[in-house]
This record gives C-alpha cells, structure tokens and sequence, in this order.
C-alpha cells in the first residue's frame, strides 16, 4: 500500500479513538490484562503491554493509531513479564464464529483465488487443484457481505442458545460482539468458568460442536442436540489475546462493537459497526465487488480513478487493500 | 476421620489430639506408619499392609500429614503422582459404600455445587465446572463415555452415577493431594528427615523400573501417521496451514528428530514463506528459543477437535498421540519382511 494510504488511515483511526469515551473499551480488571497491537508500518505484534486506566489504554491507541488491538482474555498477576512467568489467575471463556468457518453459497459471488503458477483465476473458494496447470497452491481473496455475516450470526444465536440452556450461562454473563469483518465474538466473564483449563475447554468445544459424539451413550436423549460451529483453537487457547471491543478493524476499518443479546436477530453490522460517518475521501479502486454500508450499496468497482465516496466506504477499500488515495 | 484425613475438621482434631513430641514411641508409630503409607505405593514395603489401617485411630490418622511431609521433602514428582494416587484410590474404594451425606460433604469440602438427582441410573447432578477438571484427567480423559459431548448436560448440570461421582472426587482429591506437597516447608525434625532420606534412596533404586521406558526410536518418513503424511504433503505443494495444523507437523517433525533447518526448508514453498519468521517460529516450537521447553505434539483427541486427523486407519484407534504411531507400525512392517 502506497505510503500517503497508510497515512490516511491512520489519521482517521487516531482522530475515531479520540472521540471514544473511557468505558467503550467494555474491560474488566483492565490492570491484570495483557495488550497486544499491530502497526501499520510494521507488520509485526508488539504484545505484553499493559495499562492502568481506561484512559492510558485510550491515549496509546490515538498516539499510535495501530492496525488491530487486541487485549487478553486471561488476566495475569504480572501481564507484562514474559508468557511462563506472567502468572495466569483465569481467563474469559471466549468463543469465535467467523464466516470463514461456514460455508455460504455466497463466496461464489465474491470470494476469489488466483493460482500462484499460472495465474488462473475464478470466484469462490479455491479449488484443490489449478483447473490450468494442476499446481496446488492459491492466492485467495474474501469479502463480506449481509449473507455471510447473517450466518455467522444465525451460528452465534445457536452457539448462545446451548451456553444457556446446555451450560446454564446466565444472560448477564454473556456479551456478544461483531468483530469488525467476517463474524462475531461470544465472552463470557464467570468466576468458576474462567478457571477452567485448557483441556475442559476442549470438552466444552467438542460438546458445542460434536466431535466425539457416540450415539451408544444417548438412548436416554429426549432432545436433538444442537451444535454450533466455532473456531476451535480461539476457545482452548487459555492465553489468547481477543480483538479489543470498541477498536478498529485494520481490515475494514469497522469498529468491534457490543450487540445486544434481545434482538440480537436484528443487529445490522454494517450498520452498527460503522466507525467514520462524515466526509468524503477520493479514490482509485482497482477491483472490488459490491458492499453494503449503512443504507448505501457500493460498487462493484473495476478501474474506477478519482471515485468521491464517504470516508467509511472509501476507508474500507483501503483497509482492504483494494484502493489508493488519490493526492 | 480415619477415611478422609484431609478434611479440615481432621487437621483441628490433630492440633487438639497434642501429640507429644517427646513421647518418642508414639512419634515413632507415626512416623513408621508413615512409611508405610508411601512405600506401598512403590513396592518397596508390603501392599497388603497399605489396606489395613492402623489400629489406634490417632495414629492412623497422624501419619497422613507426616506422610505428605516426607513425600514433599524427596522431592520426586512420580513419587508424589504415585502416593496422591494410592491415597485418592484408598479414598475412592470407602466414598462407593458411603451414604449421600458424606459424598455430598466430602464435594462440598472441595467447593463443588453437587445436587442428589431421582433421575435414575443418576444420582447425582454435578456442575460442568467441577465436572470437566476432572473428567479430564488421568485415564478419563481417554474413555469416550466421560465427554462432556456424551453426557446429559442440562442448566450447567452433569448427571452422574454414585460409582462416577466416587470416581471424579478421587481426581479431585489426587490433585488437592498433590497441592498439598508443592507447600512450603519450614523445619521438619530430625526422625522425619531420615524417613525422607530412606524413602528417597529405596525409590530411586526402583525409579527406573517404574516408569515408562522412554522411546527414543524414530520414525522413518514412511512410518509417519496419515494426519502427519497430509500435512507434510499439503505444505510440499505450497498450500496454506492454518497455525493449529503448522503446530502438528513442526512438533511432530521436531520430536523425532528432523532438523530445524530441514523443516524451515520444507515450507519454503508456502506464498507467505519468509524464512526468518518461519525458523523463529520453528526454533520456538523445538525449545530453542523462549521458554527452553520443546512443544508436544497434540493429543489424536485435541487433532480431531481441530480437525486435523485425517484418514484414520486401525493403527491409529491404538494411540493417543501420533507420535506413536510408527512404535506399533514397526510390528507389522517386521512381520511382513518376513
């Protein structure tokens, strides 16, 4: 991505955090978590951060403006020595539902892969072998649009369906969030289920999405089971740090944002997750298919020099990596 | 109280018993019975004597904490696994003949929420949280009817047998015993030492006997698991592995003993390829670098929740780790030569 991009979007994601209020971060014993950040410039994680306040938290994030900030689900008596010394107390239970997880009719129409021998290219997921050459090996691109984030959520309402009626999790210890691109987040902030260990998330892992299931020990079942598909490494990493809630998506320049449990079937992502709501930015789009934000359809673009478009569409191109400023 | 002689109640009649310290010969059957206690777990003094508790009660009942005092001053962690085994097993063998109260006392001590159920075979409903710490430990953790995924799990509720609650509580009370020996301690008088010294030079003579013969045969690339052979086929074509699947291959690859060089070299082929990410990471996983312990490689059990065990054949129903593998292949590969 051309430099004078970059700038552009790290301006606006520093000018967004600072108009956020010290509780839209939504952290509990903020003091016993880690940080971790990816900057724009490098692509690398700068993690075992911590912060006192809100505050603090909130006045790194508008000096450095970073790509992706995540905190940890874990909290730590020392979260910034080293991982085999930090300390671990309990962590989160945390679940992920990302639409790459799922297949949907709809990454025919606008996911693509590109083969890295020949350059053969088609929509959809890539297939196993180059219909061209036979090589094996692919560039893929994805998207987002309202029918892959709707079954992600459809997921997500099965998923927090058996933490209540399976595990007992009670609502208000349930939060539910739309991670800024293709899914969602389940937290579960619990005393007795943050000690539990990596091997008894497994079992909850493997109960939520079936693995193991021997109908020989279910002759007494009344009900048919639900299951629900996870991410499986997110929810049995004990020491994982989650995407912060009310952060920018480096991606799509969409914000990690809280959906209500109540009408969760309601809550429209690309509406309540837009960050940037006034202005204008002048683009080149090289390629992108159709998107949705708020009310407003876009594209699809092929080619297009000097399109006026409002900052969050124009800045989602650019997180995407599909468009240039034009100077 | 002689059964249960961890409970709290037992540590304050034990302060209240005083005990005197220079009564050498009531000291001396404390401390001997002690012994025994530990011994039995390694063969070293009779078994038969383990079963049978002491006759006086108060004896019976010091020697328990004495015991745990001698197991944390050797030091050994198979030790320790092995007396926190027979004493939990002792405790599991009294809980199945016990009435609900006790059981339910005895859970409670350990902070379970554990309600009696009328849902028959069941007698009991657990919560998942004191269910799965424990459900997965030790053999349990391998026996299919002991998933959480084949239990009846209702409002965070585990249904379990009285013989399964019995069983739960002795991993419970293993771990709680095997707590009790990372304590510090302070002084421990001189008869106690030399009981440590004694148990501590008897076990390490039979030490070699009793644990598991450490396998240090490698596995030739055909003998590989098919998990490991589709990893290592996928990234010899360039294809992308998610992290959990690179984890596999590089520890896997690592244990038994291929070069860190070499498996940089073998994802070289990968589009995001950058070697000096890829041999950091790589030197991580084998100990190199960091925390200086090499990475295991998962369990066949946490592969199929990622979904990275593919095409199992009957060898692979006999393990548990596919590091294994090839050790069970050997057999068949011999047979056929001949």
């Amino acid at each position: 991505m051309p430099l004078n991009s970059f700038q552009l979007i790290k301006e606006n994601f520093s000018k967004y955090y600072h108009t956020l209020g010290e509780d839209a971060f939504l952290l509990s014993l903020i003091r016993q978590r880690e940080f971790g950040f990816i900057l724009f410039d490098k692509k690398i994680m700068l993690r075992h951060k911590s912060f006192k306040s809100s505050e603090a938290l909130k006045g790194f994030l508008i000096s450095l403006a970073p790509s992706d900030a995540y905190f940890s689900a874990a909290f730590y008596e020392r979260p910034t020595a080293s991982m085999t010394k930090k300390g671990w107390q309990g962590a989160d239970l945390v679940f992920d539902i990302d639409a790459d997880h799922i297949p949907t009719p709809c990454n025919k129409r606008h996911d693509k892969w590109i083969c890295s021998k020949c350059g053969s290219t088609d929509n959809g997921p890539s297939p196993k072998k180059c219909p061209n050459c036979r090589e094996e090996k692919f560039e893929t691109q994805t998207w987002i649009c309202d029918d892959c984030l709707e079954s992600a959520k459809t997921e997500t309402i099965k998923l927090i369906e058996i933490l209540e009626d399976d595990f007992g999790v009670m609502k208000s210890e349930i939060s539910a969030f739309f991670s800024g691109h293709r899914g969602y987040h389940i937290h579960i902030e619990n005393e007795r289920v943050g000690s539990l260990n990596s091997m008894a998330r497994k079992e909850i892992v493997d109960y939520v999405m079936g693995v193991g299931f021997k109908k020989q020990f279910h002759k007494l079942a009344r009900n048919r089971r639900k299951e629900a598909k996870i991410d499986t490494v997110v929810t049995m990493d004990i020491h994982r740090l989650i995407r912060l809630v009310g952060s920018l998506h480096g991606k799509t320049g969409f914000i990690k944002t809280k959906a209500s449990l109540v009408n969760l079937d309601k809550f429209d992502p690309l509406k309540e997750a837009i960050a940037f709501k006034k202005g204008e930015i002048v683009v080149n789009v090289t390629e992108a298919p159709e998107f949705r934000i708020g009310d407003v359809t876009f594209g699809p673009f092929k080619n297009v020099y000097h399109e006026e478009l409002p900052t969050a569409a124009a800045l989602f191109l650019l997180c995407k990596g599909v468009a240039q400023v034009v100077e | 109280m002689v059964k249960y002689p961890f409970l709290p109640q037992v540590r304050k009649h034990i302060a209240e018993l005083g005990i005197d310290i220079n009564d050498l010969g009531e000291l001396e059957s404390i401390v001997d019975r002690a012994k025994v206690r530990i011994a039995a777990t390694f063969e070293f003094l009779a078994h038969m004597q383990n079963q049978v508790p002491y006759k006086r009660t108060e004896v019976e009942i010091a020697s328990f904490p004495v015991a745990i005092l001698v197991v944390t001053g050797v030091k050994d962690k198979i030790l320790t696994e092995r007396y926190a085994l027979s004493e939990a097993k002792r405790v599991y063998s009294y809980l199945l003949k016990e009435k609900d109260e006790i059981i339910l006392g005895i859970a409670e001590f350990f902070e379970w929420k554990i309600h009696p159920s009328k849902q028959r075979p069941f007698s009991y409903v657990v919560d998942f949280t004191n269910y799965l710490p424990n459900a997965t430990r030790g053999r349990l953790v391998h026996a299919p009817e002991w998933k959480l995924v084949n239990r009846q799990l209702s409002k965070g509720q585990v249904s379990v047998t009285k013989n399964e609650v019995c069983r739960l509580l002795q991993e419970e009370i293993k771990k709680y015993i095997e707590g009790r020996t990372e304590e510090k301690i302070t002084k421990t008088p001189q008869i106690i030492q030399d009981v440590i010294e004694e148990i501590k030079a008897e076990f390490l003579k039979r030490k070699p006997h009793l644990t598991e013969f450490d396998q240090k045969i490698q596995a030739k690339e055909s003998e590989y698991p098919p998990c490991i052979m589709h990893l290592l086929d996928r990234t010899t074509k360039g294809q992308h592995l998610s992290h959990a699947e690179r984890f596999t291959l590089v520890t896997y690859l690592f244990q038994q003993g291929v070069s860190a060089d070499r498996i940089v070299n073998l994802f070289s082929n990968v589009s995001d390829f950058r070697e000096d990410k890829t041999r950091y990471q790589v030197e991580h996983l084998a100990g190199q670098r960091g925390s200086r312990t090499p990475y295991k490689t998962y369990n066949c059990s946490t592969l199929k929740t990622h979904g990275i065990c593919v095409n199992p054949d009957p060898i692979c129903r006999t393990i548990r780790n596919p590091l294994t593998y090839h050790l069970r292949k050997k057999p068949t590969r011999d047979k056929e030569k001949k």
